[in-house]
């Protein structure tokens, strides 16, 4: 399967082993940017006459805090850094595939999956936390009789999260992706295989501009349904 | 006509047969949903922003069934039948 590297494929001449995805470099570099961004931006912070850069922080700051305090209020001081962090990583990766020289991470099956399986276990242990062994109890369901046939379902039902929570994100920056493949070769070979001027047409950018749409949509999504499961996983009655 | 030829003739009618079904309840599905919350959202303009997140939520769980299908759509594109790869 050919691979079309990103920028940064020059680093597997520089040692990095070939086994390593280029979506993972892709993913690694959005984490390191945003880690000196977030230090950068915080270095000098006034309280009198700040600055546009501790602004324009301070406002997506406010915006994720109100996002993620909303979602589940009872355990805000854990799900906000977790949670933003997670809205910001998937939002930057779903829009750095736009970058030319760029591929989107979350269009790989990797990406998605390691940040379904954290937040499934990030929902585990805070039902554990909070409930202790009670969380247990979630599985039995309501009348204890019917056990045996609720406890599979529940734990099919809780297997089941991480997956769709993959599939969500992955089939719809891939899709996404694919289109606007499938748009720039019609535009290349079908329209201007003969006519040289229909050749910068570009077909492609109503579907980008969707993109950048569906990109916020997705990363908002996932970071409310894992809101939603953990908010459900700590909540009280069932 | 050999397998492989036939294998992809029948792919491209499964895909092209089988993700407009999806699209097709998928796009009825989630249109139900946002007339209701519309509704919703005229009789009570005040509560508009938690009938947002809960059609937002809706949106998504409906939505899954169509990536599901998608994603099959591509395990079959680019998986092939193993025992048709070996020859």
């Amino acid at each position: 399967m050919i691979e079309y590297g990103s920028w940064l494929s020059f680093l597997y001449k520089l040692g990095v082993p070939e086994w390593i995805p280029d979506s993972l470099l892709v993913s690694f570099f959005i984490m390191i940017c945003l880690c000196a961004a977030a230090f950068f931006m915080t270095r000098n912070l006034k309280v009198r006459k700040p600055g546009t850069a501790q602004i324009a922080l301070e406002y997506i700051m406010q915006a994720l805090m109100g996002f993620v305090d909303n979602l589940c209020p009872s355990e805000k001081k854990i799900l906000r850094p977790v949670l933003g962090t997670t809205f910001l990583m998937i939002l930057i990766s779903n829009y750095i595939g736009i970058v030319p020289g760029f591929i989107s991470p979350s269009s790989k099956v990797l990406f998605p999956a390691t940040l379904a399986l954290m937040a499934f276990v990030l929902i585990q242990v805070m039902g554990f936390r909070r409930k202790g062994l009670g969380y247990l109890m979630h599985f039995v369901g309501q009348p204890v009789w019917l056990a045996p046939l609720n406890i599979p379902i529940h734990v099919v039902g809780e297997l089941a999260r991480p997956i769709s929570l993959t599939c969500r994100l992955y089939g719809n920056i891939y899709g996404e992706e694919m289109v606007i493949c499938v748009l720039m070769y019609i535009t290349l070979f079908v329209m201007g295989a003969n006519v040289m001027p229909l050749r910068v047409i570009p077909l492609q950018l109503p579907m980008m501009l969707f993109g950048l749409f569906s990109g916020f949509i997705q990363a908002f999504i996932f970071t409310l349904l894992v809101g939603q499961y953990i908010s459900m996983a700590v909540s009280h009655e069932e | 006509m050999g397998p492989h030829e036939l294998y992809y003739a029948a792919m491209a009618l499964a895909i092209g047969l089988g993700l407009p079904v999806a699209a097709f309840g998928c796009g009825i599905g989630q249109g139900m949903a946002i007339k209701g919350a519309m509704e919703g959202m005229a009789r009570q303009p005040e509560a508009s922003g938690k009938i947002q997140t809960a059609m937002l939520i809706g949106l998504a769980l409906i939505e899954s069934l169509t990536i599901y299908a998608f994603v099959v759509a591509l395990i079959m594109l680019f998986m092939g039948i193993p025992s048709l790869k070996i020859k």
